[in-house]
């Protein structure tokens, strides 16, 4: 007999704690910032700063952006979701599932070499031709493979290049930047901001109109924290110079 | 008369066909005639079945050889510290996460290593790819193999062993012998895993189309590309492939047990 006092005791202790914890946080819910993994280096500074000026606490989930548009769209709670792809906040909007959005920061992609891709002589597109040149470019089918598709075709070396010297298709633009900064590549095309994190310097850089429009945006989620997430994503579009440091530039 | 099913039963019918069953019929369910044509006219489709056949099987091959020496320590060295850290790793690669598998791969016989072997060493090859495939399966042949040694008489060794065959000599006409049909079901499992491979194969092998591109890749960029009938074909085509795979398994174990029973 004695042993089920001592559960139900356990249990009722158990509960009342349970519910201790939500009630208080429901006092001072923070805020939930869904944003793109590559976001996570200049989006901490903004966070930091934001609590700092609004004492607004902030809880960032870093993710790829399509498995966090999906979480989303599969109604895990969120306020603010920070898409390194503009298509997941349109799908979002196509679904009323927003209030508000912005286009913010607009990157580029770039041509990187790896150290033996200098030795090589890799300074402009053109030299990829040059034989026995090994490069990398993402998988058509991942964003970043369908942006660098865009520049080898508006620069007119998807055919040149067809003969062999795309020696690996990866998938994610991660892998991309890992094969060239380990030297198991001489070169490969990565976002501005890819390149900028992996410690890359880019040595041709490429317009919008040749890659395709590449834009990272804000929704504020309906049915979240709506004001405080207004007032973060107003902050963020005040407070942009953060992301020029890394590659970034300001959606115009 | 008609048994009263057991709880056990009960439970297992439904969940077995909600949870193993019914996804594989709903790629089934998803074909559509367009979807096929599609999949079966991409030459691309073709040349990465061809390199799924030609590097699975390369695989299968390799990881069953080494599995055979890890089966010689474990019949007569078992307390060597050469196999409790082989026996430590079988199990490794399968916990692995298989990006980190193929980035090993490619750090370790990338062109920085290996760059006497060819301009990217042995990455982004037919070769890399049966590396890859072969690094995560062949833990599945090292335990097929090591579980078929347990079941040989250890007399029947001794008696190998008294009459003067080294040890190796023992494994060789005696071991490798009794071995026999289990030779072939850990390569058939080693092709299947091998199939199944993309996260590997990919950052290793490189997974050009036409080039370096097998099945489980091809089915994952379609996924991405959003062409999803081509990809539900494709993925159809493994599952067939798969399936065939597993009776063959079946008849090769099924012929072992009856040859194993003692004639009455």
């Amino acid at each position: 007999m004695n042993y089920k006092i001592g559960i139900t005791a356990c249990l009722v202790i158990g509960i009342t704690f349970l519910c201790g914890c939500t009630s208080t946080t429901e006092e001072v819910q923070p805020l939930l910032v869904y944003a793109g993994a590559g976001l996570k280096v200049p989006l901490d500074v903004n966070i930091a700063g934001f609590t700092q000026e609004t004492g607004i606490q902030v809880i960032p989930n870093y993710g790829p952006s399509g498995g966090l548009y999906a979480q989303i769209n599969e109604g895990q709670p969120a306020d603010v979701f920070f898409s390194a792809d503009w298509k997941f906040i349109e799908k979002l909007e196509d679904d009323g599932k927003l209030t508000d959005s912005i286009k913010l920061l607009e990157d580029n992609i770039v041509l990187v070499r790896s150290k033996t891709g200098e030795e090589k002589g890799i300074e402009k597109i053109q030299d990829l031709v040059k034989p026995d040149i090994s490069i990398a470019v993402a998988d058509p089918g991942a964003p970043i493979g369908q942006y660098s598709q865009n520049v080898l075709d508006s620069t007119g070396m998807t055919e040149a290049l067809s003969q062999g010297a795309i020696k690996a298709r990866p998938s994610t633009v991660n892998q991309v930047a890992l094969m060239v900064e380990k030297d198991e590549v001489d070169a490969g095309f990565l976002y501005s901001s890819t390149a900028s994190l992996y410690n890359l310097t880019p040595v041709q850089r490429f317009d919008t109109t040749q890659s395709g429009e590449i834009v990272f945006g804000i929704g504020i989620i309906k049915g979240g924290d709506e004001k405080r997430a207004k007032e973060f994503t107003d902050y963020l579009d005040k407070h942009t110079d953060e992301y020029m440091k890394y590659g970034w530039t300001r959606y115009a | 008369m008609h048994k009263k099913p057991s709880t056990i039963e009960i439970l297992f019918i439904p969940a077995f066909f909600l949870l193993i069953l019914y996804p594989i019929c709903a790629i089934l369910f998803h074909l559509t005639p367009e979807g096929i044509v599609t999949t079966i006219s991409d030459p691309l489709f073709w040349s990465s079945f061809k390199n799924t056949l030609i590097t699975a099987f390369g695989a299968a091959i390799l990881a069953t050889l080494l599995a055979l020496g890890f089966g010689y320590y474990h019949m007569f060295n078992r307390d060597s510290i050469m196999y409790r850290i082989a026996d430590l790793f079988n199990d490794l690669p399968i916990a692995l996460p298989h990006t980190v598998a193929g980035l090993a791969l490619l750090l370790a016989f990338g062109r920085k290593a290996f760059g006497f072997a060819g301009s990217t060493g042995l990455a982004f090859t037919v070769l890399a790819v049966t590396l890859a495939m072969f690094f995560v399966s062949y833990p599945l042949a090292a335990r097929t193999i090591a579980s078929s040694v347990d079941e040989i008489d250890r007399e029947i060794i001794d008696v190998a062993r008294t009459l003067g065959d080294s040890e190796g000599k023992a494994y060789v006409r005696i071991v490798l012998p009794l071995l026999g049909e289990s030779l072939i079901s850990s390569m058939v499992l080693c092709f299947s895993r091998s199939l199944s491979e993309f996260a590997a194969v990919i950052m290793f092998g490189g997974n050009v189309p036409g080039m370096t591109q097998v099945l489980a890749s091809y089915v994952f960029t379609k996924v991405e590309e959003g062409q999803i009938d081509a990809a539900v074909s494709a993925s159809a085509f493994c599952i067939l492939l798969s399936i065939m795979l597993v009776i063959i398994l079946r008849i090769l174990t099924r012929r072992r047990h009856v040859r194993g029973r003692k004639p009455a």
